[in-house]
């Protein structure tokens, strides 16, 4: 569990999409997820699906496991169907069930589909980003994309090492907190048992120690980071760098084309949304 | 033309002189060069009981020192003096001549003090290993394909190198120690404090650690402090420090210091187990040879010898 937690949902393999430049995939990302919201038909949907497809093809993660991530958010995908088929409330120019003041109308249901289809669009794309980037990749290229927020005095390098601080102590508080589980059942500790209430409170005694423990080890981190010289961002190099490639090109130019694509036939058809 | 020709072997020949001299003359300084010079030191956390208690020590350079005492003794707290982590509130602590109370010589201090903790998880920054080695160098702006070769020659020093692209989760603690030693090498240090380092470890992980220092001393000429509860560790020591009430009680070889036992004992130690065996049974008349025991090798085979006369 532990070794799951730390390297997020990442999927080890050699591929295009792993060996694009992290910055370009974050930024993608931002560009694919506006691009899915700006849909407004089912043919803009069918091109910017394609390049979803296109992309999960290059990142050779078997399709199942891309399609997991789906699991977390299928009840809110399904509720929000539910909830849009039977309450939307825009015009409309056929109604197929009418109940009080519910009605099922065809624009309801193109309404419902297309919020299905937005969410599972964002999920699927974000999870390409997760499952082909390590969280270290990500956290050098927030750093990066944020650079010239330090014009601003924005502690960009904090936040980085921060982040990746937090990534490195995942599987330590987490192998920490089953010790401490194990050691308050062997006192008699219950928590499986009980309402939500009961089971929130029995969560305390591990809370508790977890937090004094990881105060301490904050305390030590301190120390080891001070006796290895760390003073700040200045005067700091850096032993990585990301590099730009001929893939980040080719992700740029596939997605610009897919981009011009959309708002053209946005133009073309007669918005659905 | 031979004038001139003269005159260069001349200056060639002076030049030569000048620096053979010269070099001996460093030759000479780094014999006798302090590394680290503690002078009647004093330190308290709460301006009750002082941690270190008017406290004074040398150490000279290349020395492999193991400090001793029992638990609350002041040893962690005059490691920490030693890398300016905290500062004394009278007295003076100096490290290759650079004082440890000036706030501008703290980061050089600091660039030639390395300094190992006892649990390795909480000193490591970043999930993998190259990466976490990187961060000392890093910090000290050294440039990128320095900071590549410190790794090389960091992950080669300590055994390290098939670790290089692991996450440091999934090392064994003698592993994540060596790893941990790596991050400080990386630095380029010329002394290296170990607090308890090898403390967590199982007897496999601590002989890699120990072997691994030991190396560094006698290959690299680096000075060692190493802090420990384990009386075995303290045998491979130049000289031996045993701390008591925030003071040096007791300073030698090895040798000198488990002579006395009582007062090793007065500190709230003990011998080494093998040592321990042999004084009691020499007591009993049991006739093991004169020469003292220290490991429980030794041990073993004096009893066998024993065993085999009669
Ligand atoms: N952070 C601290 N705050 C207050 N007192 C401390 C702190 N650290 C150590 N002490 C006290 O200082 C004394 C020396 O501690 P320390 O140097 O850690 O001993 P050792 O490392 O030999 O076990 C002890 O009496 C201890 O209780
Ligand atoms: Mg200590």
């Amino acid at each position: 569990m532990a070794k799951s937690l730390s390297f997020g949902q990442y999927y080890q393999a050699k591929s295009f999409v792993h060996s694009m430049d992290p910055r370009v995939k974050l930024l993608l990302l931002i560009a694919y997820l506006v691009t899915v919201f700006v849909v407004s038909n089912f043919f803009g949907f069918a091109l910017i699906g394609a390049f979803l497809v296109l992309a999960i093809i290059f990142s050779r993660v078997p399709v199942f496991t891309v399609l997991k991530s789906m699991k977390g958010i299928l009840f809110l995908i399904i509720f929000t169907v539910i909830l849009n088929v039977f309450f939307y409330s825009g015009e409309y120019d056929r109604v197929f069930i009418e109940w009080g003041s519910v009605r099922v109308t065809d624009s309801s249901l193109i309404f419902a589909a297309f919020m299905a289809l937005r969410l599972s669009m964002l999920v699927l794309g974000s999870s390409i980003l997760t499952l082909t980037t390590t969280p270290v990749e990500l956290t050098d290229g927030i750093e990066s994309l944020l650079y010239p927020l330090k014009l601003i005095k924005f502690p960009v390098h904090e936040l980085a090492l921060i982040m990746s601080i937090a990534l490195r102590f995942i599987p330590t508080l987490s192998d920490e907190t089953q010790r401490i589980i194990n050691a308050q059942k062997a006192r008699g500790g219950d928590f499986e048992s009980g309402g939500l209430i009961a089971r929130a409170k029995a969560m305390i005694p591990i809370l508790i120690p977890l937090l004094v423990s990881s105060f301490r080890r904050a305390e030590e981190l301190g120390d080891a980071m001070d006796a290895r010289c760390y003073s700040g961002s200045k005067g700091r190099t850096r032993y990585k760098r990301l590099k730009l490639g001929y893939r980040d090109g080719v992700g740029f130019v596939v997605f610009a084309i897919v981009l011009a694509g959309v708002i053209y036939l946005n133009g073309a058809f007669v918005a659905l949304v | 033309m031979l004038v001139k020709k003269l005159y260069k072997w001349y200056n060639n020949t002076w030049r030569k002189i000048k620096k053979r001299n010269l070099k001996k003359a460093f030759c000479k300084k780094k014999e006798k060069m302090s590394a680290v010079k503690l002078t009647n030191v004093c330190f308290s956390y709460d301006d009750e009981i002082n941690a270190v208690n008017n406290l004074s020590l040398e150490i000279n350079q290349g020395e492999y020192i193991v400090v001793l005492g029992r638990n609350g003794s002041g040893k962690s707290t005059v490691a920490k003096l030693i890398n300016g982590l905290i500062t004394a509130q009278s007295g003076s602590v100096e490290v290759f001549g650079l004082n440890a109370a000036n706030k501008s010589d703290l980061f050089e201090i600091r660039k030639s003090v390395g300094m190992v903790f006892q649990n390795p998880d909480n000193q490591m920054v970043a999930t993998i290993v190259e990466d976490d080695i990187a961060f000392g160098p890093e910090n000290i702006g050294v440039s990128r394909e320095q900071i590549a070769q410190r790794i090389e020659f960091a992950l080669n020093a300590t055994g390290t190198l098939s670790f290089r692209n692991r996450p440091s989760s999934e090392l064994s603690g003698g592993q994540k120690q060596r790893v941990a030693i790596a991050g400080v090498l990386a630095i380029n240090p010329k002394i290296l404090i170990l607090d308890e380092a090898t403390s967590m470890l199982d007897p496999v992980g601590r002989e890699e650690v120990i072997g691994v220092i030991k190396k560094l001393n006698k290959e690299n000429g680096l000075t060692v402090i190493c802090v420990t509860h384990y009386m075995e560790e303290a045998l491979d020591a130049d000289r031996v420090i045993v701390m008591d009430g925030g003071k040096v009680v007791m300073s030698g070889t090895p040798e000198q210091i488990f002579a006395c036992e009582k007062r090793i004992e007065e500190c709230g130690l003990s011998l080494p187990r093998a040592a321990y065996i042999y004084n009691r049974l020499k007591e009993r008349g049991v006739d093991l040879g004169d020469q003292q025991v220290y490991t429980v090798k030794e041990l073993a085979d004096r009893l066998c010898e024993l065993f085999a006369k009669i």
